[in-house]
């Protein structure tokens, strides 16, 4: 699927049309539980693709595809995020959707009671939100996460220190809860 | 230590994602989309007006009124050894001007609190953005808060003396300059179009060591004189005013951004923006200029997803002397704005694949060294 010896223009079209197809609904769920929201995770999502479509051969003959679109992704979130929705969300302490916001409106009864922690990740900063999602949505390691994000290994650290510490705080007692 | 919070995020992602119901593929297009501005509430908006108009009285307030000054005298920052000759070695001393070290800021000699993701500017006066997405900004170790909601982040000149931001997230905003001086003040300016129909924002490109504004975007190009009669003029016909630097301001003719178009190093005349250009410069994904030379990773290198890379071409800006710049070893150059701290030295963020740190570079001497910073010492 990802040979690299497929160079013509044709097939490379039709591998990458097939990636997309196969792709998309990791990568829209990887792009909602960035943002926090369908508007955005659309326009992450798409970004990302039409990104990994201008890069096409690289991606192709990649060790590892889903590895550079992850980075992709995860670059494309945290480039969007700053330059157009932080002083918004600043402004506004607005929640993300909540989970029965999931499929457009329309309902998954029940479940936001289950997910105490899910509307304080997508508060969280940017920054820390992606490192939360890769560590523990995508597994990564610490090393890999340093490699999407294009920082070190201790940047890493202390982000998803402060994001747990953060989260912690968020978390409802037991007096709270149910 | 959060072994219970892990364990919730493990489970609760992984629901989330499996809840999510997942739009059809879309048609996939050969070119970006403009920008889609997702929600605008009508009460955001409203808010967004009043925070605008609070940061502008706020500025204001910085004085005390807001009658123009004359600009200030640009501050002097160059290294203890920076002259235009060549330098006969490399200080590796930390860097002069504000820089970041996994995520810690340095100003002078002295860590800002809080955890960082941009800055720039000098010493003196610089701004910057902490992780939590806030700006702030300062003329010494104390950072001081940027009130106000904004689309994009401020712009400061090379001299690090004057600040200026567009503040408001839709609608009309409100272009703000703000002197970095202990006394200074704040000065608002004209009412602009944040955002235009093609998702384009209103920023401000440059500000001049003269005292000059220089915006871009949502259909507005214009100079604004903040430091002098307030006044606007628009920006001359046929240009693009990307940068400004030690050495003047880089324009481009014919194109929006560096990588294409004619680019020339420039001067603008404080009284009707005319441009004069001095030097053609090189096409560019990222550039800086300073003295007689400028420093440029050409389009295509560091596009997308590219995280390190591993050359700087450098030249003389009349031309001439032309070279390459590679990291010392063990190291790459992150994908980060690097700058001219005096007319001699380039600093460049470096990492080798676990900690960050900061290399001096010399174009004269075609010569990059690591740095003294916290990491580095690790």
């Amino acid at each position: 699927m990802f040979s690299a010896t497929r160079t013509d223009p044709a097939s490379r079209q039709a591998s990458f049309e097939e990636y997309a197809a196969t792709a998309w609904p990791t990568l829209y769920r990887s792009a909602y539980l960035l943002t926090g929201n369908h508007a955005d995770a659309e326009d992450v999502a798409q970004q990302t693709l039409i990104k990994v479509h201008g890069a096409w051969t690289k991606v192709a003959a990649s060790d590892s595809p889903n590895a550079y679109v992850r980075r992709i992704l995860t670059n494309t979130f945290l480039s969007s995020k700053r330059s157009k929705a932080r002083g918004l969300e600043l402004l506004t302490d607005e929640m993300p959707e909540r989970p029965r916001d999931l499929g457009h409106g329309s309902g998954s009864a029940g479940s936001e009671d289950r997910w105490a922690l899910w509307p304080h990740v997508a508060g969280l900063p940017p920054q820390q939100r992606a490192v939360i999602v890769l560590r523990y949505y995508e597994d990564l390691s610490e090393a890999e996460i340093a490699d999407v994000l294009g920082c070190s290994r201790g940047t890493v650290k202390s982000t998803a220190h402060r994001a747990l510490k953060n989260l912690r705080t968020a978390m409802p007692t037991e007096g709270e809860e149910g | 230590m959060y072994r219970d919070v892990e364990e919730m995020l493990t489970r609760e992602l992984r629901e989330v994602a499996d809840h999510v119901r997942v739009p059809p593929l879309p048609e996939l297009p050969t070119a970006p989309p403009p920008a889609r501005f997702a929600w605008q509430p009508m009460l955001v908006a409203a808010a967004l007006v009043l925070v605008a108009l609070a940061t502008v009285a706020s500025l204001l307030r910085m004085d005390g009124g807001q009658s123009p000054q004359p600009a200030p005298q640009p501050t002097n920052v160059v290294t203890d050894d920076a002259t235009d000759a060549v330098p006969e070695s490399i200080p590796t001393a930390a860097p002069v001007v504000p820089h970041i070290v996994d995520g810690f800021l340095y100003v002078g000699d002295e860590q800002v609190e809080g955890t960082w993701d941009l800055v720039d500017g000098v010493d003196t006066g610089w701004w910057g953005m902490r992780d939590d997405g806030t700006y702030w900004w300062g003329f010494d170790a104390e950072p001081r808060r940027l009130e106000g909601a904004a689309q994009q982040p401020p712009t400061i000149n090379p001299s690090g003396t004057l600040i200026a931001r567009m503040i408001g997230m839709s609608g009309r905003g409100q272009l703000v300059a703000a002197d970095t001086d202990p006394a200074g003040e704040g000065v608002g300016g004209p009412p602009l179009s944040v955002v235009d129909d093609d998702g384009a924002y209103t920023s401000v490109s440059a500000v001049t060591d003269t005292g000059l504004v220089v915006t871009r975007g949502a259909g507005t190009t214009l100079v604004w004189r903040p430091l002098t009669d307030n006044g606007t003029v628009p920006v001359p016909t046929g240009f693009t005013v990307l940068q400004s630097t030690l050495a003047g301001l880089v324009v481009v003719e014919g194109a929006t951004d560096g990588t294409q178009g004619r680019v020339s190093l420039a001067e603008m005349e404080v009284d009707d923006a005319e441009i004069s250009t001095i030097a053609d410069l090189p096409n560019f994904a990222t550039l800086d200029a300073a003295g007689d030379w400028v420093a440029w990773v050409p389009p295509g290198v560091i596009e997308g997803d590219v995280s390190t890379y591993g050359e700087i071409q450098v030249r003389r800006i009349s031309g001439g002397d032309e070279g390459v710049l590679v990291p010392p070893d063990g190291f790459v150059f992150q994908n980060a704005d690097f700058s001219f701290e005096d007319n001699q030295f380039l600093v460049v963020p470096v990492t080798d694949g676990e900690e960050q740190g900061w290399a001096r570079c010399s174009p004269a001497l075609q010569e990059c060294v690591l740095l003294d910073t916290p990491s580095a010492n690790q």
